[in-house]
């Protein structure tokens, strides 16, 4: 009920937004749309190059889906896009061409057989005898709506971050196939078994760096958009080994998200605290949430963008 | 004889005079005491049912929503009939609600609703207390109700698609508004679902749907919106004629004139934009938005003078820092040039 109230809530406001600028004349909105719709015709270097940086968080990464939505409707240029663990999968998704009403589709109807073999006799190999599982599925999941695409050919910068289990480094990935990269960004450790690339062992670049902002530096962002998903870890129930193990890295991740949050521009945080990683049964809710954080950080966002531009160009 | 017929005659019109200037200056039993006074006489608990419910409809119409409680409470307590417990529950439940008080607003309409439970009417309050305190939920449950009895129901159709709408279920909301259409073809349906379409971006739709009533009807906002709608589609002619329609039928509202003067600013049409803004800042002094883009025009034009004077104008009306901020900016890069 309270998740539906929130959802109503979202799209209200979203419904009138569109018509707020007009009656009575909201002069600060009307201007800030003019000029915004200066700023959306520019190109770099005439703009600030705009990245947009995707957090992990396991199912409540849904959530990006609905900052992602808000951005397009506002057409808030991205330029770069980098992703740690679901941030990674749905920035590939995204920066390679799939449109957003289709990531949304994808989410709405995912469940965990589609990314992993969730067989009984798997998870009993799990839990009993530690044999992990393996996320190959999760990539075929990816090629069929990614294809063989690399790097280099994807229609918006993108970079992705995974951990080397063996000597703990961070791996950010910016060349070669997007879509192996995007699947060890993504594999939790114990849980799934490591992505052997080239010689290295990869999991879940949260472990390490769970909110890229200096990923999005390197590549040149001039203005950074961060969206976390962390958890209230506090609430969640541990009742199994794969909670456990969720919960230590909702618990490390959270304390470098904090780290990493203070290099963003500004840094959008859904309300998904009460949706577990793992629960991918709350897609609706997580997109939801996502809109409605990012609604609420649209207008900031716009004037920041906006005092970021030379008069030169805005005004001209 | 005649001192008699005088003396009658006098006291005639003394006790006529005394009447007339009683009614005159309202001394005179009111309503309220006379129906008091009626209660007091009677001892039929039906008679003194009925006297209740007037004075309580009395005090609603005065806005007394206490004692109007108080008047039906007390009719309720002499038990009623069914047809006049339903009455009051409604009533009582149009008080709460007014008053804001939703809790107490659908127990009424609720009491109301378990006796005639097939009428439309309270299921339609009931629902409209269920939105009022946000419970979407309960409120949809109602309309559905509603319609599953009776298909056709205009309000029915088109309070679920408003629900709908509120809710951003645009796809729902519009195939009740059309359901509601073709029920009652009224303009405010049309407006609502062209803002369906617009929520939905069919542009087109949205365009087509307020032609349909700015045909036979006009008025001010939906030329707007049309002239609004226009320029998503850059169609800046139609824009055009539609803000211009807008200032025809109420040339003192300022919105059209700024509108169409940006449009024409878009288009480098400088000086037919000047004018519109001017009427606009004449119209309401204290838009700093009008002499901000005055200036921008002045400023294009190469009269840097007359750039800074508008530009300190608005900045004297402005009215939030986020504008100020805008326009002391721009004032800089004016001076910078």
């Amino acid at each position: 009920m309270k998740n539906n109230l929130v959802r109503y809530v979202i799209l209200f406001s979203i419904a009138i937004s569109v018509c707020s600028t007009l009656y009575p004349l909201d002069e600060e909105s009307f201007l800030t749309n003019y000029l915004w719709d200066s700023f959306v015709n520019l190109k770099p270097p005439k703009r600030p190059k705009i990245a947009l940086v995707l957090g992990g968080g396991g199912a409540r990464g849904l959530a990006h889906i609905g900052v992602l939505k808000v951005l397009e409707e506002e057409k808030v240029p991205i330029d770069i896009v980098t992703g740690t663990s679901v941030g990674a999968l749905i920035g590939a998704l995204y920066c390679s061409g799939v449109n957003i009403e289709k990531i949304e589709n994808m989410a709405e109807n995912i469940g965990w057989d589609d990314l992993v073999n969730v067989s009984g006799p798997t998870l009993a190999k799990l839990l009993i005898a530690n044999r992990l599982l393996s996320s190959e599925r999760m990539e075929k999941y990816l090629r069929d709506n990614i294809g063989n695409l690399r790097f280099d050919e994807l229609d918006t910068k993108f970079a992705c971050v995974a951990t080397d289990l063996v000597t703990g480094e961070r791996i950010i990935f910016r060349e070669g196939e997007v879509v192996p990269a995007a699947r060890a960004s993504a594999t939790v450790p114990g849980v799934f078994e490591p992505v052997e690339y080239r010689h290295r062992y990869l999991v879940d670049g949260g472990l390490f760096d769970n909110v890229p902002c200096d990923v999005a530096e390197l590549l040149g962002a001039d203005f950074i958009i961060a969206v976390s998903v962390s958890g209230d870890f506090s609430k969640n129930k541990i009742s199994n080994v794969f909670m456990v193990l969720s919960q230590a890295i909702s618990i490390q991740g959270r304390l470098l998200d904090q780290e990493s949050l203070k290099m963003a521009d500004i840094a959008i945080q859904p309300y998904v605290g009460d949706i577990s990683s793992i629960d991918l049964g709350h897609s609706r809710e997580c997109v939801d949430a996502g809109i409605l954080a990012a609604r609420k950080s649209i207008v900031k966002l716009k004037h920041m963008l906006i005092n970021k531009t030379s008069d030169q160009y805005l005004f001209e | 004889m005649t001192k008699r017929i005088i003396t009658f005659f006098l006291c005639f019109y003394i006790t006529f005079t005394c009447i007339v200037t009683a009614r005159i200056y309202g001394i005179e039993d009111t309503p309220e005491e006379l129906l008091k006074a009626e209660l007091n006489n009677t001892k039929k608990s039906g008679k003194k049912i009925n006297i209740y419910i007037k004075l309580a409809d009395l005090y609603e119409r005065s806005r007394e929503y206490k004692k109007s409680v108080d008047s039906y409470q007390s009719a309720l307590n002499l038990k009623p009939k069914k047809k006049e417990q339903y009455k009051i529950f409604l009533s009582l439940g149009d008080i709460y609600l007014v008053e804001q008080q939703y809790a107490s607003a659908i127990e009424s309409y609720k009491k109301a609703a378990e006796l005639y439970h097939k009428k439309e009417e309270i299921r339609l309050k009931l629902a409209e207390a269920f939105e009022e305190s946000e419970l979407y939920e309960q409120a949809l449950e109602q309309y559905l109700k509603i319609l599953k009895r009776n298909k056709k129901s205009f309000q029915g159709n088109y309070r679920l698609a408003d629900l709908y709408l509120k809710m951003g279920l645009n796809t729902q909301s519009m195939d009740y508004f059309r359901k509601a259409l073709t029920i009652k073809p009224l303009a405010d349906v049309y407006r609502k679902i062209s803002n369906c379409a617009e929520n939905k971006r069919d542009i087109d739709l949205a365009i087509a749907m307020l032609k349909q009533i700015t045909n036979d009807e006009k008025n001010y906002e939906d030329y707007m919106n049309l002239g609004r709608l226009h320029e998503i589609k850059n169609l800046d002619k139609e824009a055009e004629e539609s803000y211009s329609k807008a200032i025809e039928l109420d040339p003192k509202k300022v919105e059209a004139y700024i509108f169409l003067g940006i449009l024409y600013l878009k288009d480098k049409k400088y000086t037919p934009a000047e004018k519109l803004l001017q009427i606009a800042s004449e119209q309401n002094k204290d838009l700093g938005l009008s002499y901000f883009f005055i200036s921008y025009i002045y400023y294009r034009q190469n009269n840097l003078k007359m750039a800074l004077e508008k530009i300190k104008t608005a900045k004297e009306v402005s009215k939030s820092e986020v504008l100020l901020g805008f326009y002391k900016r721009f004032e800089s890069f004016i001076r910078s040039q």
